[in-house]
């Protein structure tokens, strides 16, 4: 059942277009994520939901019921903030206790909700404290309960992570996406991480240029994105020109210059776009030494040389030189004997080969 | 990085002998001064004695003129704070050449000398002044209204130079509010008002306190707006100060009242800050 429907929305800041006809729905208890780099709309996006900003055209509604035009307090609408936005002047309860008290809670109530919010982010003995006096992890989980005390029906979570150091970042991931389970809430989440995207995100939204790309699982836009955009934001890719595709015998091979015949996936029929990519995920790719080669039979076995090596520990970063073309793998470890110059040969298999557009298509 | 450590080492010292020639001294002075007795045929008498405050104290006049001051320069004070709040919110959203225009309005007071505003103000109010000439030739009024030399036309004019100090003090704090709170607020349920009351003005108390305490204490201290505006009815502590040192020659009378001045203001402004910071006790102990 769809439960948030964004339909056709278009928002101009005087000339320049923020977001262009984006359409998108949530399900119920659906986690969805818009991701992007800065600048694609993804937060003007999340602005014309919270009220924020009056969009010039388009509708948004929420179980059937449309809230374009409503005031932001008159949404039901919990926001988690990328500054988390914890009032310095008001205790860690009266942070929590705010929205309750818009909303003219009987005293006995506020306070029990207040509490099983805190106890919910496992702070409840910091109640009393000042969000000056809390840690980044900590004002995070405090702004996490304030928006989900008032029990809205839809929470908007805004780049959660960008303000917290690394480490802290993927800790905070695994807290709040325990945190978000336990709620089943339809969720919206803006981010520019497309680790974060995968990592929380049922479904991602790809923006860019304040239009909706696409829209699918973290597997359906990572294995199969429907552009060079989507492919190259969602992770490191290698990116070789087409010059000519044929089918043969239901085979699909595709003509890269210095490579030769690449066999790929059939190219889904989509309309006015021909592809003009082959893209091949670095991880996809597998490697060949002369005392262990691949088996003849592989499609895709091309011979080369390796040209550089970077160790990082959980893998192996190496750049093989095939043809004149340099083409990048991640391998989990190190073929023995290897080093660089030593000659290597690269496989993969056919559905690794995505066909893709050109980048305006 | 010496050099710099050089001169921070400087700066207390200086600041020090600064302060000391041009504040502590003259006030000791002042003080010395209000202590001793006025001849009519020597001038001053230095002694040590009380009689002065004890005229004072006992002066009804005085205390006339000291509570017109007091209660001008409150309501001057609450004038210039809900006037303050719609103009910095305006100086610190706008942008570009009509942020710099409030600021030269603003600021134009500062630059011009008090006297000629207060006379540019007589252009306005008096009898025969641009507004009452405007209502006379529209034929709203039969014959002039008394604009001036009451104690409103007092209040308009300290608002008018002091206003400045006010905005400046809350524009800055309301600079410092992070936008997100508002938006934050409202998504939690509250409307423009409960977020101006419970968020915006919470967060701007250290301008208001800053600009309150500027404008109350210049105000108290005002001579030419109440001297011009007022005119010789309605006189300030200041007027009186300036009427027994110039007119009188009695120095030390005038040394007393500008000691009772000093206390006067002192003890409000003290108790402003007390009350100021038992109510952030108070919120915070909640």
């Amino acid at each position: 059942m769809t439960y948030l429907r964004v339909d056709q929305l278009i928002h101009r800041y005087g000339e320049a277009i923020a977001i262009e006809n984006v359409s998108f729905t949530v399900e119920a208890g659906e986690r969805l994520c818009l991701l992007g780099p800065s600048g694609c709309g993804k937060t003007t996006t999340l602005q014309a939901i919270a009220g924020f900003i009056a969009p010039q055209s388009g509708r948004i509604s929420i179980a059937g019921n449309e809230i374009i035009g409503l005031p932001p307090e008159e949404r039901n609408i919990g926001i988690m903030f990328q500054n988390y936005a914890l009032f310095p002047h008001m205790t860690v309860f009266e942070n929590v206790a705010f929205g309750l008290r818009m909303r003219r809670t009987p005293r006995a109530e506020l306070e029990t909700r207040v509490r099983e919010a805190l106890k919910v982010v496992r702070l409840e003995h910091k109640a009393s404290r000042m969000p000056s006096q809390l840690s980044g992890g900590e004002q995070q989980r405090i702004a996490f309960a304030r928006a989900i005390v008032i029990r809205p029906r839809l929470l908007l979570l805004d780049e959660p992570f960008s303000n917290l150091d690394a480490r802290l970042r993927l800790t905070m991931r695994h807290e709040l996406l325990e945190l978000l389970e336990g709620l089943e809430i339809a969720t919206l989440m803006v981010t520019h991480d497309q680790e974060e995207a995968m990592a929380v995100g049922d479904r991602i939204a790809v923006m860019h240029a304040g239009k909706i790309r696409q829209i699918g699982t973290p597997q359906e836009l990572y294995q199969r994105p429907n552009s060079r955009f989507v492919g190259e934001f969602l992770g490191d890719s290698n990116l070789f020109p087409v010059t000519n595709i044929r089918s043969e015998a239901g085979v699909t091979k595709a003509a890269v210059e210095g490579l030769g015949d690449v066999t790929a996936l059939p190219v889904e029929s989509v309309p006015h776009v021909t592809p003009r990519h082959l893209l091949l995920r670095p991880e996809r790719i597998k490697l060949g030494t002369a005392a262990e080669p691949v088996s003849p039979d592989q499609p895709n076995r091309f011979e080369g040389a390796v040209e550089h090596i970077t160790f990082l520990g959980p893998r192996v970063e190496l750049r093989i030189g095939v043809a004149g073309r340099a083409i990048q793998v991640f391998s989990d470890e190190l073929p023995a004997g290897l080093k660089t110059g030593s000659p290597v040969q690269v496989v993969w298999p056919a559905e690794a080969s995505i066909l893709i557009g050109d980048s305006d298509d | 990085m010496i050099n710099t450590l050089k001169s921070k080492g400087l700066f207390a010292p200086v600041a020090a002998i600064f302060m000391l020639v041009s504040f502590a001294l003259p006030v000791v002075y002042l003080v010395a001064m209000s202590l001793s007795q006025y001849s009519p045929t020597e001038g001053v008498v230095w002694t040590v004695s009380f009689a002065n405050y004890r005229d004072t104290i006992s002066d009804l006049f005085f205390w006339e003129v000291g509570w017109r001051t007091l209660r001008l320069s409150m309501i001057t004070t609450l004038a210039c704070l809900v006037l303050a709040f719609p103009v910095s919110h305006y100086l610190v959203t706008a942008r570009g050449w009509r942020q710099l225009l409030v600021f030269i309005i603003l600021l134009m007071p500062l630059v011009t000398s008090v006297t000629v505003m207060s006379y540019g103000w007589l252009i306005l109010l008096g009898n025969r002044g641009v507004i009452n000439s405007l209502l006379l030739g529209v034929g709203i009024l039969g014959s002039p209204v008394n604009l001036m030399h009451n104690e409103p036309a007092i209040v308009i004019g300290l608002v008018h130079i002091f206003l400045v100090f006010m905005v400046i003090s809350i524009a800055g704090s309301l600079q410092s509010i992070n936008p997100s709170f508002p938006l934050a607020a409202r998504s939690l349920g509250a409307g423009p008002v409960s977020v101006f009351l419970r968020i915006t003005l919470p967060l701007c108390m250290p301008g208001i306190r800053a600009g309150a305490l500027l404008v109350f204490a210049s105000s108290m201290s005002a001579y030419a707006i109440p001297g011009v505006l007022g005119g010789p009815r309605y006189k300030f502590i200041s007027t009186l100060v300036y009427q027994q040192a110039i007119s009188l020659f009695n120095w030390p009378v005038s040394a007393a009242y500008a000691v009772m001045l000093l206390i006067i203001t002192a003890v409000f402004v003290v108790i402003a800050l007390l009350v100021g910071k038992f109510a952030g006790l108070y919120r915070r102990s909640r």
